[in-house]
């Protein structure tokens, strides 16, 4: 017997029992259906941190200054400034890994324009931090060395914070700002970056130089960090070494004797990426797990149906091995019934789930993503299930006495 | 005469039921020729269906030897006893048993769907064919419910004819029928007889019996008689 008759027959039985048929698919439906939304929602979450994290800076590590605890008052890391400029140049200069460094310091100001005033937060840095942020000038420039060693009066402006100084939409660069009474020049307008992970406007800031932070702002230059310093690495393998590296060689110049904690502390935010990219991971293949439980429990549907199915059926098969068919041929025609079940299951299910994850995806403002591969393992997971809790009872059908079964009422 | 048809030598069929051993049939030895009308006879219980079910290979015998055209079937597999029983062999019951919510033809189209690598198009044409040799080019596309008794039993007979088998076992065929369309039936098996296949009844009528060539006569398992006769033609009488 042809493939395509075997088809045809399994369709032909499947029509005539078409409300037992459609309830016994709806299990597969909503096994797969969920399955689909499960892993596409989780996919649009991964994408949505990993956007976050690249937003942030990648390969990047925050060297933060140490913990007080002078006179039994126990401070947090920051809180006792033991990172020295000193520091920043052997880092740059001593560990090979390490590409950027830009030091951190802030403090929230009011910017005067001559028409508006507003309050926002001042970062004194250099020009490395743009490029461990990965943060480009929509106009203007970047500061210039000699702008940083010069403790030049210059200042870059965040695309929120120049709206509000200037009005929207107006080009900044050339202007002038002043931060406590000292006149800066704008420099450069920062392209738009939208929310941090914590939902603060990444726009709404103010750059100026390290040495001009110090200067004009925060009273006077010393030779410690009264902030954090940012470290970028070449790539997100270095980010680990360098770490290490930077620890042994921050110990070394502290003089910190082995057995004692560290003065200062350092993260490592590739690391952190990678523990929320796995939580998201860990989070998608646990609730699609709980999904996949669903579509177990449409296969012990199918499974059921089907005996149900040669039961009733005893005398149909009675007849088609009288008249020639073989154990091989009645196998076929009940697997392939409940392979077509567990497929049209599928198909049903890939539609309702993908439609499913985009509509809640779009009500959310999430992304979601139905992968090539879900849809393949999906279909190709549901043929499986088909075939699985099928096989018992077409070998059921199969290995029935065809005296046995015409006698069958 | 050639070589006999089918040799049944020293067949028995043994069930076992709770470890105990119910001896059905035999041991039975007989040979038919081709072309013959043989009526299996016997009360309920006697083994006739049980040698049936073995000459129409739907059973194995469990010791002796049966040959069907000069082939052992004692040691064929299911599979190669079902290829035999489409390509060879064809089946009457006493109830029809014909697929429900299917039509006529397509249940006579059933042996060819089995028998694999025929067209679609020759099938139908053949299945066709064999109805409207049973008389019933008019009811192509009815189901069995439709049909009176007589005409789903034609039905049965044209799909035990669409394979061109060389013998058709018929089990009981006239058991559901009212009398007249009996005759009409058992004239459709002479019919058949005359046009070389080989027919083999089971009945527990003589009525019936007397149609046929050669009656063999089972009792407790046994070959009571077998007695070749002239047989009475069926003609509808009015």
């Amino acid at each position: 017997m042809s493939f395509f008759e075997t088809i045809r027959i399994a369709l032909l039985a499947l029509l005539r029992n078409k409300l037992r048929s459609l309830l016994t698919v709806l299990g597969i439906v909503i096994g797969v259906a969920s399955v689909i939304a499960m892993t596409s929602m989780g996919e649009g979450a991964r994408l949505q941190v990993e956007q976050t994290f690249a937003s942030m800076g990648t390969n990047m590590l925050v060297i933060l200054p140490g913990a007080s605890s002078m006179g039994g008052a126990r401070s947090g890391f920051g809180s006792q400034p033991t990172l020295t400029w000193a520091d920043a140049d052997a880092i740059r200069v001593s560990v090979p890994s390490v590409r950027f460094v830009a030091p951190q310091l802030r403090s929230v100001a009011q910017l005067v324009s001559e028409e508006q005033n507003w309050s926002t937060q001042i970062t004194g840095t250099n020009a490395d931090f743009f490029d461990i942020r990965a943060w480009a000038v929509e106009s203007g420039r970047l500061f210039e060395p000699m702008e940083i060693d010069g403790a030049a009066r210059v200042a870059i402006l965040g695309r929120t914070t120049a709206d509000k100084l200037f009005g929207p939409g107006v080009d900044p660069v050339g202007r002038r700002v002043r931060i406590q009474n000292v006149p800066f020049e704008v420099i450069g307008l920062l392209e738009q970056k939208g929310q941090s992970m914590g939902g603060q406007d990444n726009d709404d800031a103010a750059y100026v130089p390290a040495t001009t932070f110090q200067a004009r702002i925060d009273g006077g230059i010393q030779h410690t960090i009264a902030g954090s310093l940012m470290v970028g690495t070449a790539s997100p393998e270095d980010t680990t070494r360098a770490e290490r590296q930077i620890r042994a060689l921050l110990r070394e110049r502290h003089r910190i004797p082995e057995g004692r904690d560290d003065d200062f502390s350092i993260r490592n935010l590739t690391q952190m990426a990678d523990a929320m990219q796995d939580t998201t991971k860990t989070l998608t293949l646990l609730l699609a797990s709980i999904a996949a439980v669903s579509l177990l429990v449409g296969g012990i549907g199918i499974m059921n149906i089907m005996l149900v199915s040669v039961t009733e059926r005893t005398r149909e098969i009675g007849i088609r091995m009288a008249v020639g068919a073989t154990p091989a041929a009645i196998l076929a025609q009940f697997l392939v019934e409940a392979i077509v079940l567990s497929v049209a299951g599928g198909l049903l299910g890939l539609l309702i789930g993908g439609g499913g994850s985009f509509w809640i995806a779009r009500s959310f403002g999430w992304s979601s993503v139905v992968g090539l591969d879900v849809v393949l393992i999906a279909i190709g997971f549901s043929a499986a299930v088909g075939v699985g809790f099928g096989l018992f009872p077409a070998r059921k059908a199969s290995r029935l006495d065809p005296i046995e079964a015409l006698r069958f009422e | 005469m050639g070589a006999p048809l089918i040799v049944v030598d020293e067949v028995s069929r043994i069930f076992r039921l709770d470890g105990l051993a119910i001896r059905a049939l035999g041991p039975v030895s007989f040979n038919v020729t081709e072309g013959e009308m043989l009526a299996i006879m016997g009360p309920s219980g006697s083994g006739k269906s049980t040698l049936m079910n073995l000459l129409g290979c739907l059973d194995r015998p469990t010791s002796g030897s049966y040959r069907l055209a000069g082939e052992e079937m004692g040691s064929k597999s299911p599979a190669e006893l079902a290829g035999i029983r489409n390509r060879h062999l064809g089946f009457v019951f006493q109830s029809f048993q014909l697929l429900p919510r299917t039509t006529a033809i397509e249940n006579v189209e059933l042996p060819l769907i089995y028998r694999g690598n025929l067209p679609a198009r020759e099938r139908v044409a053949r299945a066709r064919a064999a109805l409207e040799r049973m008389g019933l080019g008019e009811r192509l596309h009815h189901q069995p419910k439709q049909l009176s008794g007589g005409q789903q039993q034609r039905v049965a007979i044209a799909r035990a004819l669409v394979g061109e088998p060389r013998i058709i076992f018929a089990d009981e065929p006239t058991g559901a029928l009212d009398s007249k369309t009996s005759v009409e039936i058992m004239a459709l098996f002479q019919e058949l007889r005359a046009s070389g296949i080989t027919v083999i009844l089971v009945t527990h009528e003589p009525e019936v019996a007397a149609y046929a060539s050669r009656v063999i006569v089972v009792r407790d398992g046994l070959i009571a008689s077998d007695t070749i006769q002239e047989p009475v033609a069926a003609e509808a009488s009015a």
